[in-house]
Parts: structure tokens; C-alpha cells; sequence
């Protein structure tokens, strides 16, 4: 019976009863965004920090850290590869055969690093491709062709076509030489990198330097940024020859910065929370004050507070029951959406990153749980928020509130 | 006439009143407290990026920073410290001298990077002397040098023990040196803390024969975040031989992790400004709905609509300006709350702050201009909103709007 | 002084361009080839000068450098004073450099051993000679003139495919009688000049008539120039390996 006033309440007052169940709804899908927008903001501030460069994780010789010296090569390199791609927890990896050397134009020599890639390898971990901004990229079946930055082309003075001279030490300590010439000219957003590195076709530089097809630094992009630290003491376990580093470990200055906006996003998050459940709370006083006359008249005909009481927190629970799923959809819907086509924020970018080729679009993305977790938060908060004004009501004189006007 | 009008109305139902101001109370406070985490978190981010190494901003002869040699340094000059040190917002600038050389113990040799430095200023901007873990920190007139931890690892060197550097010196000169070892200094970055070596700029200027010359002035400026209008300020006012860059150029991969927190915050902006929207909008909404017997009243008995609807403008503004001063007025005890006591970082980021020498804290800002540009939002927001009656107030029917 | 590599350069430049005074001409190859002979001789002891001008400013230094093949060399350095008794020792791919004022012996780690070398207007390719001017490029004579009063031929290198030669082009003017390279000039692949090599004042040098001042004049810079005058040279020098060992760093004199 109760529950059949109620349900016949909601729909006697339409207009109120949608604001509650819009504020609801809007709770909702507020809730659910924002928790999805951060979860896609921490991925994309990491793989933006760390794509271009670092990459997840980085496996190599123990010493060859300590001066970059060739020789220091990883063993079995090929067969830590194929382990590291079988993983599913892994997007994409790529070996580097890499040493330090001088890399010479007709106009003038300077020092550089001096990187023999799998092209397809590397572009698919570090977005290579897609920053060659003149000429072409690297494929597999080119010999002695080279990537340079534009820094470094402007300084050598290079252009597509050109030759440039690269000397190196090879392991065995003889100095080498080889003449590349320059297919393509990538930018960076750092300057160092534009400056200082050079990319090359693997067997080229494997020869030259004579790693027999083993090399240097293997990178590893994951699937998703949280498995970075399991996977990191897998692949130590695993490959114990190895020095295996994630991302934190290899720029920890990276780390703290990324570290504390996760933190401070969580401060964020709480402040829309807040502001969510005031807003719902703010209406649902709003409403039960538009229906003092009608409660104070049903007192005056004899309906107990508890009854009374009931009444109210039905017709909230029905409210919020119909709002809830509308609000989850239209949260599932929209997210739904944007992890696909992404939130381009490239118009509010104070600085012109995107000519570099960044284009910082965030791709928000939420796991079922959170929405559950979403609702019940919600629906819990329009509960609490319905109690206040319902117990508000039944402290009314029903005599003061049947003249208010 | 109007203004008591509205005043009396406003007060006629207090109840009502109460929570619409509060609506607008509680978005003021959210406001200024998100805008406040927001700046202060930021602004220490970047004092502390600008802390690892590089400070703020530095000048340096043009050229320098993309051909790091000693031949591209600057003759220490008076006028142009001066210079510098008198746009208002510039403390002091601080003198460096860097180049890599080699870096060698009785068996092993590495390259590192030397520093001459002032080490009195120094700390001003690195605060070096507190990662001094073994033996003390350098003095200006001393003949010994700093070491870092992961350097002094590798070449198996400890305090008092003798570090031989060796390396180019100004226009190629061969420089060598050997030094006793002053105190070992840890940090928390592994590139830095396996390549420095830091010397008294004296000393150094010997060992590179570069008497009187320096790669960069390093600034200290009082707000980070103005780095880049200093930088322009002072590429405006200093000669061409010399190029100013702010930490943004100096430090692109951190500068690029802040910008993308910028443009990521505009959206956790607007969801706010969404939900404050909307709440304002509910009890707005259902203030006019409640009021619909009121209105349908005062115009069956005579009240024109345009004169009704200023009264009903009138208790708007009236309501927002009282919500949003209450607001703000809540809102500094609460910021002064959080200023004095802020929230700490706990977990592994708080031994990560340490390592780095950092305070593990959240920061708020209490600049003015959060307050006032906040509180000037939500009252623009609860106006606009505020209009929704009178378009009620236009359409009204007396008759039906007293039937409700 | 330059930098350890220059030296290296150097000593090694001057025995690319010690040229045998025989013979007579036969194809362009065969001038070049026997231009080169030289390079290829045992050993040699030389003392040079070696002056680094700039617009602003300009250094000399002396050195004396003693050398087996191309895998063995050690070099002195004999002024300024700053720099005197500075010892460079290129062995088994290794670089060891004796410093007296401070009594040590260090050996340049790999990661050092490529650093660019400052001061100088020499370019990586002078460094690794790894390249012969005979193997590595295709020679034709292109014409002949007259320098210093001597008749030369112009010959056109070319480098082959593939070779790490910078260079697009070499010309080089090379005395008609007594294969002595008195000019060359270096050109990229847009066929730009991009550096001019001089060789001026022949006279007797090691029992031979020679070129004593090299002067190489990058193109594109207006007042760079890096000059190497000879003093002395010595094609008979007899030294065995233990001569460039590191013992005899600390007591070469």
C-alpha cells in the first residue's frame, strides 16, 4: 500500500521528480567519468612521459650501464625477445644494438647515440614513424640508410640523401666505420633526443659492430602501466643474466612527478564526489520543502510518522532505481565512446606540442567494478540525502505547515 | 522600493533561502578548494623540478646550449650579474662552470660531468649541501671537491681519498687536476648521482685554465611560475652574445608531464562546474516550482510581470552575493586549515619525496586571486541559472499556476 | 692542445702525406698510389707545430711523435708549458695518456675515445684512416696546371659506393715528377668545397724534398685555419714495440 502511494507520488509531481532523478543521474555519470577520465589520464601521462623514450621497462647487461661500453651485449637476446613477446601482458617490444660515436658530415663531426633498430619493432614501442617529419622512415630490407633529428640534420647541415659518416668502437675495441645515408628526419618534443640520437637498421649496425645479432637494450611497452612492476620481477626471475629496470627505476625524477599527480588526482576525485553528493543533497531539500503543505495535510488526516517516513524513503528508492541504470547507461555510452575515439585536449595545450607530432588525447577507460562501485556510492548518497528532509518533515506542525503558503 | 521588496521575500522563507545559498556555498568552497590543491601543487612541482639541477632559469653565451663547450662560455662579468639581479623579481644569480672530463681513482676511470660552483649560492638553488652523506660540504676557498655517491662507488673512493680529473680545458688546453675528496653527496636521480663532481669555482676555473669565465648564471627567482616572462623580460633587456632560457627549455620532458596536467585539469574544471550547475539548477528549479502559487497570486492581483520578475532577479543576486561571500568567507579558514596543516604523502612516494630531498606534502595555494576568480565564477553561474524563473514568470498562467 | 685524437690525426696525416719522389706517371691510380706509398711505411719520428687559428684567439703547441704502422703511435707534447711532457700512447686499440703534473697514467675509457675533438678544423675522417685513398675511391686525371712553379696533375677521387667517406669529391694537385701532393680540395655531395688543404715550403725533410707546412682551411669559416709546420722527420728510425709501452710513457723525452 505504502509502496503504491509512493510510486503514485513520484509521478503526481513531474517536474520534481525528474530534477531528483536528473541530479542522480548526472551524480552518476559524473562519478563514473571522472573516475574513468583519471584511470585514462594515468595511462596517457605515462605512456606520453615514457613512450617516446624510456618505455616501460628496460633489460640490460648489468654492466653495461656503468660506461656503455659495447662488449657488454645481452646474451641470447633473440630468445629473450620471443619470451618477453609471448607474455600477453605485453604490447610491444624492441631490441636496440647501441654505442656512442661520432657521426660525421662533409661540414663538420659530432658525438651522438647511435641506435641499430627493428623498425617495425621500434615504431610499434616508441612511435618512431609517425615523428619522421621529412623523408621516410626505416624499413627492414634497407641497408645503410639512417634516421637523424632535426637538430642534428640543421647542424650536420643534412639533408634527404645525404651521407653521413658514423665511427664507433666495435666490441673488440677496433675502430669502425660505416657510411649511411640519410632517409628521413624526425622531431622530438626533447631536444636531446632531436640532437642526439640516430636510428639505424639493425644488421647494419650489428655488423659493424659485431654483436652477432645480440644487442644491447631490449624496451618493453606493456599492455597496461600497473603491471610494469609484476612483469619487471618476472623477466628478473626469468632471465637472471639480465639487469631488468622499469621506467621508475630508469628516470625516478619522471616517477615522483607522475607519482604525486596520481596522488593529487585522488584529492580531485574526492572534491567531485563531494560537490555530486551537495548537489543531489541540495535537491532533495528542496523537494521535501515544496511539499510541506502536502505532508502537513497528510498528518492532519491522521498518517502516522513512520508511515510517513516510509513513504518518502520509498519514493526515493524508486527515484534513484529508475535514475540509477539511465545514469550507468548514459556513463557506459559516453566512455564507452571516448576510450574509443579519445578526449582531444590538444586546444587547451598552452604550448604547441602537437607540432612535434604529440597529439595529447586522453582515452578514458573504467573496469565494471568501478561503475558498481559508482552506483552504490550514489544511491547511498541519495538515501542519506533523503533521510535529513524526510525527518525534517515529520517535525512539522501540521496546522503551521497546512497555511504556509 | 524593489530592493526591500526582494530583501522581505528573501527572508519571508528563510528555510528556503538558506538552501539555496547553501548550494551556492558549497560550490564556491569546492571551487576555491580544487583551484587551491590545483595551484599549489603545481607551483611546488615546478620549484622542485627546477630544483634537481637546473634552477629556474639561466643564461648563458648564445649558442651554448646547443654546443655545450667550454669555448662557448661567458667572461664573469659584473654588469652583466647586475643587470640581471636588478629586475626585481631575480634574487641572485649564481655562477657555474661545467664540462665533462674524465674522472679516475688509482684503477678505474670514468667520464663525469665537472662543476666549478659557488658553493655559498649554491645551495640556494640545489640545496647540495643537504645531500652531503659522508664528509662536509665545500667551501669557496677550498682545495677539495664533492663526489657522488654511485662516482665515488665505481672509482672506489671515499672521503679524504684523492680523485684525479682530467679532461679539455678552455680553447682544448689539457686540464688535470687531483683533489682530496671534501664529502660524498647522494642523489636521488642515478644520472646524476653516477656522473658529478662538484669543485669550488676557483679551483675549477684553474683546472679548465678558464680564469674568470662561466658556462650559465643560474637565477633564483622568487615564483617559478613566472619563469617565462622573467625569461623574456631579460632576453629583451640582455645584449645578443648572451641567451636566456627558462626551466621549460631546459627541462622539456618534465615541462611536457606539468602542461599535460594543465590541460587535463580544464576537465576536472568543467565536471565541477557541471555538477555546481547543476545543483544551483535543482533547488533554483524547485524554488520556482514551489513558488508558483506565490507568483500566480501576485500577478492575479495586479503585479505586472516585468516588475515581479526584477523582485525575483533582485532575491537572486541577493542570495548568490550572500552565498558566494559566505562561501569565500568559509572557505579561508578552510584553505588557512589546509595551508598550515597540509595533507601528507604517504606510501612509497613519500620515501621517494625524501630521496629527493623533498617535503612529502601536498601543497594549497592561498593566492588571492583563486579566491575572488572562483568566487566570481560560481556567482556568474548561480546569475545565468537565476534567469530560469523569469522565463517561468513570462509564461505564467495565474489561474492554472494557482491551481497547483 | 687540440686533443689527444688530433695529435693522432696529425702524425698520421703527415705520413698519408709523405710522398715517395720516384717514378713516373702512369695512370691515376697508380699516381695516387704511390703519393700514398709512404702511409704505409715502417716508422717514422717527427717534431711539428701545430697552430689552431680563430678569429679571436689561436694556440700553437709543440709535439714530437713517434709511430709504427698505423696501430702503434706516441706522441710528446714539448710546449706550451702548461701542456709540456703530456704523453699519448695509441696501442692494441687502446689510448693511455701520461700527465706529469699529476703523475698518472690513465687509459681513455670507450665511451671517451669518440667524444668530438675540439679546437681543430680536422674531421672524423682524417681521424679513422681506416679509408685508403687508393682502395676507396675511383681516381681519373681530370686535367694538369701549375703550382708553385711545379707541374701537377688535378686528379678526381671519387669515393666508391658505400665506403665511409664523407666527401663527394676530392681533387687533388700532385706534382708531375715527384709525387708530391701540393693541394687538395675536399668537396660534399652538392658538389659545395667544404675544406681546402695547402701544402707549402718544400724542402728537405727526412732525406726527402717535402711540403713542411700543411695548412687546412675549412671553407664555410671565415678565419679558421689549422696550420702543422715540420720541423724535423725521420723515415730511419729504428724502435721496437717496447718503445710504446707504458713504461717508456713516463720517460720519453
Amino acid at each position: 500500500m505504502l509502496l503504491v502511494i509512493a510510486w503514485k507520488n513520484i509521478w503526481r509531481n513531474k517536474v520534481r521528480s525528474l530534477i531528483v532523478m536528473v541530479s542522480v543521474m548526472m551524480g552518476l555519470w559524473a562519478g563514473a567519468f571522472i573516475l574513468a577520465y583519471v584511470f585514462g589520464m594515468i595511462n596517457q601521462r605515462l605512456e606520453d612521459a615514457i613512450g617516446s623514450e624510456i618505455s616501460h621497462l628496460q633489460l640490460h647487461h648489468p654492466e653495461f650501464g656503468v660506461d656503455y661500453d659495447p662488449q657488454f651485449y645481452l646474451d641470447n637476446s633473440q630468445s629473450i625477445i620471443e619470451d618477453i613477446e609471448a607474455s600477453p601482458m605485453v604490447d610491444a617490444v624492441s631490441g636496440r644494438v647501441l654505442v656512442y660515436g661520432m657521426v660525421a658530415s662533409p661540414s663538420t663531426s659530432t658525438g651522438g647515440k647511435l641506435i641499430g633498430i627493428d623498425p617495425e619493432r621500434e615504431d610499434q614501442v616508441t612511435q618512431l614513424a609517425s615523428n619522421v617529419v621529412e623523408g621516410e622512415y626505416l624499413r627492414t630490407k634497407d641497408r645503410y640508410k639512417i634516421i637523424v633529428g632535426k637538430k642534428l640534420a640543421d647542424k650536420l647541415k643534412l639533408k634527404i640523401r645525404s651521407k653521413v659518416v658514423l665511427t664507433f668502437q666495435d666490441v673488440d675495441g677496433n675502430i669502425v666505420a660505416g657510411a649511411f645515408r640519410v632517409k628521413g628526419i624526425f622531431r622530438s618534443y626533447n631536444s636531446s633526443l632531436e640532437d642526439g640520437n640516430l636510428y639505424v637498421n639493425q644488421n647494419d649496425m650489428s655488423a659493424l659492430l659485431k654483436t652477432n645479432g645480440q644487442v644491447h637494450e631490449i624496451a618493453v611497452l606493456m599492455q597496461s602501466g600497473e603491471t610494469v612492476n609484476e612483469y619487471v620481477s618476472t623477466l628478473a626471475n626469468r632471465h637472471p643474466k639480465a639487469l631488468v629496470e622499469s621506467w621508475k627505476q630508469l628516470s625516478p625524477e619522471l616517477g615522483l612527478m607522475i607519482d604525486s599527480l596520481d596522488q593529487y588526482m585522488i584529492i580531485f576525485f574526492v572534491i567531485i564526489l563531494l560537490a555530486l553528493s551537495f548537489g543531489i543533497v541540495n535537491t532533495m531539500l528542496m523537494t521535501v520543502l515544496e511539499r510541506v503543505k502536502e505532508i502537513g495535510m497528510l498528518m492532519a488526516i491522521g498518517m502516522n510518522k513512520i508511515r510517513l517516513f516510509g513513504m518518502i524513503f520509498w519514493e526515493t528508492i524508486f527515484m534513484v532505481l529508475i535514475a540509477a541504470p539511465l545514469g550507468l547507461l548514459l556513463a557506459y555510452i559516453n566512455i564507452h565512446w571516448l576510450s574509443i575515439h579519445g578526449l582531444d585536449l590538444s586546444a587547451i595545450y598552452q604550448e604547441g606540442y602537437a607540432a612535434y607530432g604529440f597529439k595529447p588525447i586522453i582515452y578514458p577507460k573504467l573496469e565494471a567494478i568501478y561503475y558498481y562501485r559508482i552506483m552504490i556510492l550514489v544511491i547511498i548518497t541519495a538515501i542519506v540525502a533523503s533521510i535529513y528532509p524526510a525527518i525534517t518533515a515529520l517535525r512539522l506542525d501540521p496546522v503551521k505547515a497546512i497555511r504556509k503558503i | 522600493m524593489y530592493l526591500i521588496l526582494a530583501w522581505r521575500n528573501i527572508w519571508r522563507n528563510k528555510r528556503r533561502t538558506f538552501i539555496t545559498m547553501a548550494s551556492i556555498v558549497f560550490a564556491v568552497l569546492l571551487a576555491i578548494l580544487l583551484n587551491s590543491v590545483k595551484e599549489g601543487v603545481l607551483i611546488k612541482m615546478q620549484e622542485n623540478v627546477v630544483s634537481f639541477y637546473s634552477g629556474a632559469i639561466q643564461v648563458h653565451k648564445n649558442g651554448y646550449w646547443d654546443e655545450k663547450t667550454l669555448d662557448n662560455s661567458i667572461a664573469y662579468s659584473d654588469s652583466l650579474i647586475t643587470q640581471l639581479v636588478n629586475h626585481e623579481e631575480v634574487n641572485v644569480a649564481i655562477g657555474r662552470l661545467e664540462s665533462y672530463a674524465l674522472a679516475a681513482s688509482e684503477k678505474y676511470t670514468k667520464v663525469c660531468m665537472v662543476v666549478g660552483i659557488e658553493p655559498e649560492n649554491e645551495t640556494l638553488v640545489t640545496s647540495l649541501d643537504k645531500k652531503v652523506i659522508a664528509g662536509d660540504y665545500i667551501r669557496s676557498e677550498d682545495e677539495s671537491v664533492l663526489l657522488s655517491e654511485g662516482l665515488a662507488e665505481y672509482l672506489k673512493l671515499t672521503v679524504g681519498d684523492t680523485l684525479v680529473i682530467i679532461g679539455q680545458g678552455y680553447h682544448g688546453v689539457s686540464a688535470a687536476g687531483k683533489y682530496p675528496i671534501k664529502g660524498v653527496i647522494k642523489f636521488a636521480s642515478p644520472q646524476l648521482n653516477k656522473t658529478m663532481v662538484y669543485l669550488p669555482m676557483k679551483l675549477a676555473q684553474q683546472l679548465f685554465d678558464a680564469t674568470n669565465r662561466l658556462t650559465a648564471l643560474v637565477l633564483d627567482i622568487d615564483d617559478v611560475s613566472d619563469a617565462d616572462r622573467i625569461e623574456k623580460e631579460l632576453t629583451l633587456t640582455t645584449s645578443d652574445e648572451y641567451e636566456v632560457m627558462g626551466w621549460k627549455v631546459l627541462l622539456p620532458e618534465l615541462n611536457q608531464v606539468l602542461e599535460g596536467e594543465r590541460a587535463e585539469n580544464v576537465i576536472f574544471l568543467f565536471v565541477l562546474y557541471m555538477l555546481i550547475a547543476f545543483g544551483i539548477f535543482g533547488t533554483v528549479l524547485m524554488m520556482t516550482i514551489e513558488r508558483q502559487y506565490e507568483f500566480g497570486v501576485l500577478i492575479a492581483i495586479g503585479m505586472r510581470n516585468l516588475k515581479l520578475s526584477s523582485v525575483v532577479v533582485l532575491e537572486n543576486i541577493m542570495i548568490s552575493v550572500l552565498g558566494a561571500i559566505a562561501g569565500t568567507m568559509l572557505s579561508i579558514p578552510m584553505i588557512g586549515y589546509f595551508y598550515k596543516f597540509p595533507i601528507r604523502i604517504s606510501g612509497d612516494l613519500e620515501k621517494a619525496y625524501e630521496n629527493f630531498g623533498f617535503e612529502p606534502i601536498f601543497y594549497f595555494s592561498i593566492a588571492p586571486k583563486i579566491f575572488y576568480s572562483q568566487t566570481i565564477v560560481i556567482f556568474c553561474i548561480a546569475l545565468v541559472l537565476s534567469l530560469y524563473p523569469l522565463l517561468k514568470i513570462a509564461r505564467l498562467k495565474p489561474v492554472s499556476a494557482m491551481r497547483t | 692542445m687540440i686533443s689527444f685524437r688530433s695529435i693522432f690525426i696529425n702524425s698520421m696525416t703527415l705520413l698519408t702525406l709523405m710522398v715517395a719522389p720516384c717514378a713516373y706517371a702512369q695512370d691515376a691510380k697508380e699516381i695516387i698510389r704511390k703519393a700514398d706509398e709512404k702511409r704505409r711505411g715502417d716508422v717514422a719520428t717527427a717534431s711539428m707545430t701545430i697552430s689552431i687559428i680563430r678569429p679571436s684567439w689561436s694556440r700553437d703547441m709543440s709535439i714530437k711523435s713517434w709511430s709504427k704502422g698505423t696501430e702503434y703511435s706516441l706522441i710528446l707534447v714539448t710546449s706550451p708549458a702548461r701542456d709540456k711532457g703530456t704523453v699519448f700512447l695509441k696501442r692494441d686499440n687502446e689510448i693511455w695518456n701520461w700527465i706529469p703534473s699529476i703523475e698518472r697514467s690513465i687509459k681513455l675509457p670507450p665511451s671517451m675515445m669518440m667524444q668530438s675533438w675540439m679546437g681543430s678544423d680536422f674531421t672524423n675522417d682524417d681521424l679513422i684512416k681506416e679509408s685508403s685513398i687508393v682502395e676507396d675511391y675511383t681516381h681519373s686525371i681530370v686535367g694538369d696546371s701549375i703550382i708553385m712553379e711545379r707541374e701537377v696533375h688535378k686528379i678526381e677521387l671519387i669515393p666508391k659506393p658505400d665506403t665511409p667517406v664523407v666527401w663527394g669529391k676530392i681533387y687533388s694537385w700532385i706534382d708531375k715528377k715527384e709525387y708530391i701532393e701540393l693541394r687538395s680540395e675536399l668537396y660534399d655531395e652538392d658538389g659545395y668545397l667544404v675544406n681546402e688543404v695547402k701544402f707549402l715550403e718544400i724542402k728537405p725533410l727526412g732525406g726527402r724534398m717535402l711540403p713542411s707546412i700543411m695548412e687546412y682551411i675549412p671553407a664555410d669559416e671565415e678565419g679558421h685555419k689549422t696550420v702543422i709546420k715540420y720541423h724535423e722527420v725521420d723515415y730511419n728510425a729504428r724502435h721496437g714495440l717496447d718503445f710504446f709501452s707504458l713504461q717508456n710513457m713516463k720517460r720519453v723525452r
